[in-house]
C-alpha cells in the first residue's frame, strides 16, 4: 500500500527527555497532494517535518517515501534526490552569488551540463530572481532570500517538497508571490507538505490538511471532507432599515440557527441549516416582509474558524 | 581540465568559488615570495662578506673549527675567492623551507578547517549538504582540498625553490618525493582529526579551532625539538608519537647528502636507524622507513575517517561503533606494545611498561568518549529497546554490539583485549623480579579504567546540557587529584601505597605494597564498580519505564 503513497509513516515518535514531541504518528499523504499541517506552536509540526526530511533521527517508527524506507545515513542517495526540504530558517552562503549558490547545489544533486544550466535558469525565472543572478547573496532582501532558498529546494526537481513555515516573516506581496510559485509546483505534479500559521494561505493551496496537537495527529483528511463535515453554511445580510425588524423576521424561520451582528455595518451573519431551495424561500419571505435588503449572499466558514471551533488551541 | 576537476567534487567547486578571488591570490603570492626571499637573504647573510678582508668565520666555510662552535674559519682559494660549502648552504635552505611548510600546512590548515566546519554547523548550512545524495567522503574531501586552497598555493609557489635547494644539496629525487608523500599523508591525518574534532559537540564554536591548532602546534614544536636532537630515539612507546611528525623523514634526506653529523648538526643519521619494533630494526633503509611512516598515517587516518563518516551523517551517533572499537584497540595495543618492547634490559622494560600504561590510559579515555552514548540516546534505548532491538532483543548482545546501549560492557571487552594481547609478552620478556608487580599493575589499572568508564557513562546520563564537560572534568580530576595530593603530602612511592593503587599508574608503587594492600585496593575498586553499575541499572530502569507507569508511581507518591 505504501507504494501508492508519497509519504507513509508508521508509529513515528520523537522524544526529547521524557517529553514526546511527536507521538506515534501514522501519516499518509498521496502523490500529487498539497498537504497542509496546522497546529499551535509546540505541537510537533517542525519535528515531524525534520524527521520526514531525514534532518532528525526518529526515536521510533518508520518513514517511507514513495515506498522506500528513509534512513539517516548515506545508504539511500536516490531517496535524497527525490526530497526537497525548506526549513523555517534559511541559512545561506553570504559570500556566493545567486548563480554560484544554485550551481553548487545543482552539482551536489548531480545535475549534469547542459541540463544543469537550463535548470538554474528555469528556477531563477520561477522565483523571479533572474535579474539578481550575479548579485552576492548578502545583498538580497529577506523575501528574495526566501525565494532563493525555495529555488535551492527545487533545483533537483524533487517529487516531494517539505516546506516548514515558508511564508513566516514575509510581507503580503512576497507571500502572494510565494503562493503563486507553490501553485505552479503543484501543477507540475509535486507532492507538497507545508506547515503554516497563515490558514488562509493553506485553504487556498491545500488539498488535504492534518491537525497536530501535543504531538498527536488529531485530524488528517481532505480539505473538501473537512468543510463538508465541519463548516456551517452562513448567509450575510445587510439592510437599509432597522436590524431589529430583520432579526424579528429571522426568528420566525425554523432553519435559522443563530446570527451575529457584524460590527460597524448594518448587517448580520446568519447560520442557516437549509439547502438552496430553503435559502430562496428565506429571501422571498424577507422581501415580502418589506425588509429593505441591500446584501444577501452565502459564505462558508473558513479554515481558521473551523480550526478554532475544533478547540485545538492548547500549546504543548 | 579545470571544469573536470570542479565537476568531480561539488564541495571543492564551492570552496574555489568562495575563496579564489583576485585579492586572495595577490596576498598568497606576495606572502609566499616575500617569505622565500627573506629565507634566502638570511642564509646569504651567513656567508662570509666578499668585501671584508679580515678573518671571518661561517657555518659554510671549510676551515678550522673551534670546539663547542659551529663556525668554521673561512679560507680563500688561489684565485682569492671564498671556499664555501654550498651543499650545506642549500641543505639549510631546504630544511628551513620544509619545517616552515610543515608548520604552516598543519597548524594553519587545521585552524582553517575547524573554523570553517564549526561555522557551517552553527549556521545550519551543513544540514543542507547532509540532505544531498553526496557521501561524507566526497563532501569532506572537497573541504580538505578546498578550504586551505590559498595556503596550498602559498606552499606550491615555494615548491620550485624547495626542490632546487634539495637537488643542490645532493638529496636524491626519490627521497625528496618521499618527504612530499609523508607531508601529504600527515596533512590527511591531521586534517581528518580536525574534521572529527569539529563534528564533536564539546566546546564553544570559536574555541575549537584554537584548541585544535594549538594542540597541533604544541605537538610540532615538541616533535621538531626531539627529531633535531642528537638522541631522538628513546626506545619507548614515545617513539611511536614521533613518527607522526612528517619531519622525521628529513633524517633520511640529511643522511643521503653524506655530510657529516658534526657539519650538519641536526637530524642525525642515527635518528631512525636505532628505532626498533618488536626488536626488529625496520627503519634502517629509507624506502622501508618512509613506507612504514606512510602506513602508520594511513592506518590512523582510516580510523579517524570511520568516526568522521558516522558523525557527519548523524551527529547524535557515537564516534565509533562497539565492533569498530574492538578492532581499534587491537591495532593500538599491537603497535604500542611493539614500540614498548624495544629493549631486553629489565630496568628499561619496567619503565617502558609504565609508559605503555599511560598510552593505554589515553586510548581508553578516547574510547570512553567515543563509545558512551549521551542521556537522550540512553533513555530512548532503555524505553524502546524491546521494540527497536536488532540483536534479537537479547540484552548481552545489545551491550556488546548495540549502537545505543551503554558503553561499560564494551569498554570491559576492550580492556580484556588489551590485557590478553599484552600478557604473553610479560612472560616472554625478562621482567624477572618485576613480573608480579607488572601483572598486578595491569589488573589494577584495568579496574581503574573500568571505574572511569562507568563514572563517565553515569555523568553522561545526567540532566545537564554540559554533561560532556562535567564528565571530562570529573575523570581528569580523578586522574590528577591523587597525584597532586601525593605531591602536596611529599609522599614517595613507599608512602601511602593504597592511594597510589587508586591512580591510573599503580605499577610504580607496587614494589612497596604488601599483598593485603593490593587485595584491599582491588576489592575496593570492584566494590565501587559494582555499586556504580547497580546505580546505572536503576537509572536506566527508571528511564525505561512507560509514561503510564511513571504517572501511576507519581500518583502513588502523592
Amino acid at each position: 500500500m505504501s507504494q501508492q503513497l508519497a509519504i507513509a509513516t508508521y508509529g513515528l515518535t520523537k522524544r526529547f527527555e521524557r517529553h514526546i514531541a511527536v507521538n506515534d504518528i501514522d501519516l499518509q499523504v498521496k502523490s500529487g497532494e498539497v498537504y497542509g499541517l496546522i497546529g499551535p506552536n509546540g505541537a510537533g509540526k517542525t519535528t515531524l517535518i525534520r524527521m520526514l526530511a531525514a534532518a532528525e533521527e526518529p526515536t521510533k517508527g518508520e518513514i517511507y517515501i514513495n515506498g522506500d524506507r528513509l534512513l539517516r545515513d548515506d545508504s539511500n542517495p536516490h531517496l535524497k534526490q527525490r526530497l526537497g526540504y525548506l526549513p523555517d530558517d534559511f541559512p545561506l552562503y553570504d559570500d556566493l552569488t545567486v548563480w554560484d549558490y544554485l550551481d553548487y547545489f545543482a552539482r551536489l544533486y548531480r545535475l549534469k551540463q547542459p541540463h544543469r544550466q537550463r535548470r538554474i535558469y528555469e528556477v531563477l525565472e520561477l522565483v523571479q530572481l533572474g535579474n539578481k543572478r550575479k548579485s552576492i547573496i548578502s545583498t538580497l532582501s529577506r523575501g528574495m532570500k526566501q525565494r532563493l532558498s525555495l529555488a535551492r529546494t527545487i533545483i533537483h526537481e524533487p517529487i516531494l517538497l517539505l516546506l516548514d513555515e515558508p511564508v513566516s516573516g514575509l510581507d503580503p506581496i512576497a507571500r502572494m508571490q510565494f503562493r503563486q510559485i507553490i501553485k505552479i509546483l503543484q501543477e507540475a505534479g509535486m507532492t507538497i507538505l507545508i506547515s503554516s500559521h497563515v490558514l488562509s494561505d493553506l485553504a487556498e493551496l491545500c488539498t488535504s490538511v492534518g491537525i497536530m496537537e501535543l504531538g498527536f495527529l488529531v485530524e488528517s483528511t481532505s480539505l473538501a471532507e473537512l468543510y463538508c463535515r465541519l463548516s456551517r453554511q452562513q448567509i450575510v445580510m445587510a439592510t437599509l432599515g432597522e436590524l431589529d425588524s430583520l432579526q424579528r423576521e429571522l426568528g420566525k424561520n425554523p432553519l435559522v440557527n443563530e446570527w451575529e451582528i457584524i460590527p460597524g455595518k448594518n448587517s448580520l451573519k446568519v447560520s442557516f441549516a437549509g439547502g438552496e431551495t430553503e435559502i430562496a424561500q428565506l429571501l422571498r419571505s424577507l422581501i415580502q416582509a418589506e425588509i429593505p435588503l441591500t446584501e444577501f449572499h452565502c459564505i462558508q466558514e473558513d479554515l481558521e474558524t473551523i480550526f478554532l471551533k475544533l478547540g485545538y488551541q492548547q500549546a504543548s | 581540465m579545470m571544469d573536470n576537476i570542479l565537476n568531480w567534487n561539488p564541495q571543492f567547486f564551492r570552496e574555489i568559488k568562495g575563496r579564489v578571488k583576485q585579492r586572495n591570490i595577490i596576498i598568497a603570492s606576495v606572502s609566499s615570495v616575500v617569505t622565500q626571499l627573506l629565507i634566502v637573504l638570511y642564509y646569504l647573510g651567513e656567508l662570509p662578506d666578499i668585501d671584508l678582508g679580515v678573518t671571518q668565520r661561517s657555518r659554510y666555510c671549510f676551515g678550522f673549527v673551534k670546539s663547542y662552535s659551529s663556525q668554521h674559519l673561512c679560507e680563500t682559494d688561489r684565485l682569492g675567492d671564498w671556499v664555501i660549502n654550498w651543499q650545506l648552504f642549500w641543505l639549510d635552505i631546504f630544511i628551513c623551507l620544509s619545517i616552515i611548510s610543515i608548520f604552516s600546512l598543519l597548524v594553519v590548515g587545521t585552524y582553517m578547517l575547524i573554523a570553517d566546519l564549526t561555522k557551517e554547523e552553527s549556521k545550519g548550512t551543513l544540514n543542507f549538504i547532509r540532505l544531498t545524495p553526496q557521501t561524507a567522503s566526497s563532501i569532506l574531501t572537497g573541504k580538505i582540498l578546498g578550504v586551505p586552497i590559498m595556503l596550498y598555493s602559498v606552499i606550491l609557489l615555494a615548491l620550485p625553490l624547495h626542490f632546487a635547494a634539495g637537488l643542490n644539496a645532493h638529496i636524491p629525487v626519490s627521497l625528496i618525493f618521499g618527504f612530499y608523500a609523508a607531508t601529504i599523508a600527515s596533512c590527511a591525518f591531521f586534517y581528518s582529526a580536525a574534521i572529527l574534532l569539529s563534528l564533536l559537540n564539546f566546546a564553544p564554536v570559536g574555541f575549537k579551532a584554537w584548541l585544535g591548532s594549538g594542540a597541533v602546534l604544541f605537538f610540532l614544536v615538541s616533535a621538531t625539538g626531539i627529531a633535531m636532537h642528537t638522541h631522538s630515539v628513546s626506545n619507548t612507546a614515545l617513539d611511536w608519537l614521533i613518527i607522526f611528525y612528517p619531519g622525521r623523514v628529513l633524517t633520511y634526506l640529511v643522511d643521503a647528502t653524506y655530510l657529516s653529523n658534526t657539519t650538519v648538526d641536526y637530524f642525525h643519521s642515527n635518528g631512525l636507524t636505532s628505532l626498533l619494533f618488536y626488536g626488529q630494526s625496520w627503519w634502517v633503509k629509507p624506502g622501508m622507513g618512509i613506507s612504514l611512516i606512510l602506513g602508520n598515517y594511513m592506518l590512523w587516518t582510516y580510523w579517524l575517517w570511520q568516526g568522521v563518516k558516522r558523525r557527519f551523517h548523524n551527529p547524535t551517533n557515537t564516534i565509533l561503533s562497539k565492533e569498530q572499537s574492538y578492532w581499534l584497540t587491537g591495532w593500538f595495543v599491537a603497535i604500542s606494545l611493539g614500540f614498548t618492547l624495544q629493549t631486553t634490559r629489565n630496568y628499561h622494560l619496567f619503565h617502558n611498561f609504565i609508559l605503555l600504561q599511560c598510552f593505554l590510559l589515553v586510548m581508553f579515555l578516547g574510547l570512553i568518549a567515543a563509545l558512551s552514548p549521551h542521556r537522550q540516546t540512553l533513555h530512548d534505548w532503555a524505553r524502546y529497546r524491546h521494540q527497536l532491538g536488532k540483536e534479537g532483543n537479547k540484552l548481552w548482545k545489545e551491550l556488546i554490539w548495540g549502537e545505543k546501549s551503554p558503553s561499560t560492557v564494551a569498554i570491559a571487552i576492550n580492556i580484556t583485549i588489551a590485557v590478553v594481547y599484552i600478557l604473553p609478552s610479560l612472560f616472554l620478556f625478562p621482567f624477572k623480579g618485576d613480573l608480579s608487580h607488572v601483572l598486578w599493575g595491569l589488573l589494577i589499572s584495568a579496574s581503574v579504567i573500568l571505574l572511569y568508564a562507568i563514572i563517565a557513562q553515569l555523568i553522561l546520563s545526567m540532566k545537564s546540557p554540559k554533561r560532556a564537560i562535567w564528565a571530562s572534568v570529573s575523570i581528569l580530576s580523578l586522574i590528577i587529584v591523587p597525584f597532586v595530593c601525593l605531591a602536596l603530602a611529599d609522599a614517595s612511592l613507599g608512602d601511602a601505597t593504597l592511594v597510589w593503587l587508586f591512580t591510573f599508574l599503580p605499577t610504580a608503587a607496587l614494589k612497596h605494597a604488601s599483598l593485603s594492600t593490593v587485595m584491599v585496593a582491588i576489592l575496593g575498586q570492584w566494590l565501587a564498580i559494582a555499586l556504580l553499575g547497580f546505580q546505572m541499572t536503576r537509572q536506566l530502569r527508571q528511564a525505561g519505564s512507560s509514561e503510564t507507569k511513571v504517572l501511576f508511581s507519581s500518583s502513588n507518591v502523592n
